[in-house]
């Protein structure tokens, strides 16, 4: 029987990750984020998850022996990448800021950025966008991180038979500018 | 746009090594050509597909090319074979200028077996069979 279930079925995609400032606004899902002031981060490789971190710590009485509350004290959300389209600017945005970047017209014409990345990070606002990533047909549908820094520890290796690539760590923050719920971060999917 | 020939970037690559030019003249192609212009005898390499692994996320060709070193004795075709490890030692992050104009990026061309000494019944000439790896680009150069 026809119908569009298969669709909620999440197979096969693979998401483009867009960047901005903090406080960008946020492109509605059926627009291009490249011309809503977003930076395409570059090509990815392997999977890509996003986790939503935070343990419930139960409570409980005398009177049962199961638990009667459940509370979450801390919660998070992370999303992870391999980054293989190291230039220059990609590099810097995920050590920490492009605008480390520092051009030498040269000869050579060069770019630089440093290898440090400084005690308080940059912060961004994210998108994780697939065109067919809705659970409802062939529509786009996007992860909306509004405030977020790049954590881990990347460790691009250089290798006869390998690919060099930046293991990115995305950590939510809360933006409190968002509306009430919103503040970690969103999934909108298209829907007709 | 069309997809950059992988066979065609690394044969091209290697048909611009001097060390092979020098022991096997122009005769490094994807099919021997003993019956059609080469001398039974004469050195060659002859460069096949041979399977690799498919890249599922970023846009390169990753390809396991079978390179037959043909040689008159089996002490030539290990000579072939040799050159063509030695020429394998400085494949990286290459620029071939392809037939139709357009320039390939080949990131590398290694090994992945060493030489296997064997016998071509359909030219009578030995031969040594090397595995080799390629990555190149699906996008060309502007």
């Amino acid at each position: 029987m026809a119908g569009n279930e298969p669709f909620d079925q999440l197979a096969g995609i693979p998401l483009d990750v867009y960047v901005a400032a903090v406080g960008t606004a946020i492109p509605a899902v059926d627009v291009d984020p490249t011309g809503a002031g977003f930076t395409l981060l570059g090509p990815t490789d392997g999977e890509q998850s996003l986790q939503h971190a935070g343990e419930l710590t139960y409570f409980r009485d005398n009177d049962y022996l199961g638990a009667r509350k459940a509370v979450r004290s801390e919660e998070d959300v992370i999303y992870t990448f391999t980054l293989v389209g190291l230039s220059i600017e990609n590099y810097a945005r995920v050590l920490d800021d492009v605008a480390n970047v520092v051009s030498d017209a040269g000869p050579p014409q060069t770019k630089k950025v440093r290898l440090g990345r400084g005690a308080i990070p940059n912060e961004y606002a994210l998108l994780a966008k697939g065109e067919l990533l809705s659970p409802y047909g062939a529509f786009p549908a996007q992860y909306v991180i509004p405030r977020c820094v790049f954590d881990g520890e990347p460790e691009p290796t250089f290798a006869k038979d390998g690919r060099a690539a930046l293991e990115t760590e995305v950590h939510a923050l809360i933006d409190d500018a968002q509306a009430a719920g919103d503040e970690l971060g969103w999934l909108i999917a298209q829907e007709t | 746009m069309a997809i950059v020939m992988s066979l065609e970037a690394v044969i091209q690559h290697l048909r611009g090594q001097q060390i092979l030019t020098d022991l096997v003249d122009d005769r490094i192609a994807a099919k021997h050509r003993y019956s059609d212009g080469w001398d039974r005898g004469q050195t060659s390499i002859v460069v096949r597909l041979d399977l690799g692994t498919p890249e599922l996320y970023v846009e390169d060709q990753r390809n396991n090319l079978e390179a037959r070193c043909y040689g008159s004795s089996m002490y030539e075709a290990v000579r072939m074979a040799n050159g063509l490890i030695e020429v394998t030692r400085a494949s990286y992050r290459q620029t071939v200028d392809l037939a139709d104009g357009s320039r390939a990026l080949l990131y590398w061309l290694h090994p992945v077996s060493q030489p296997v000494a064997n016998w071509d019944p359909d030219v009578e000439m030995d031969f040594a069979s090397i595995i080799l790896e390629s990555l190149v680009a699906e996008t060309a150069l502007a």
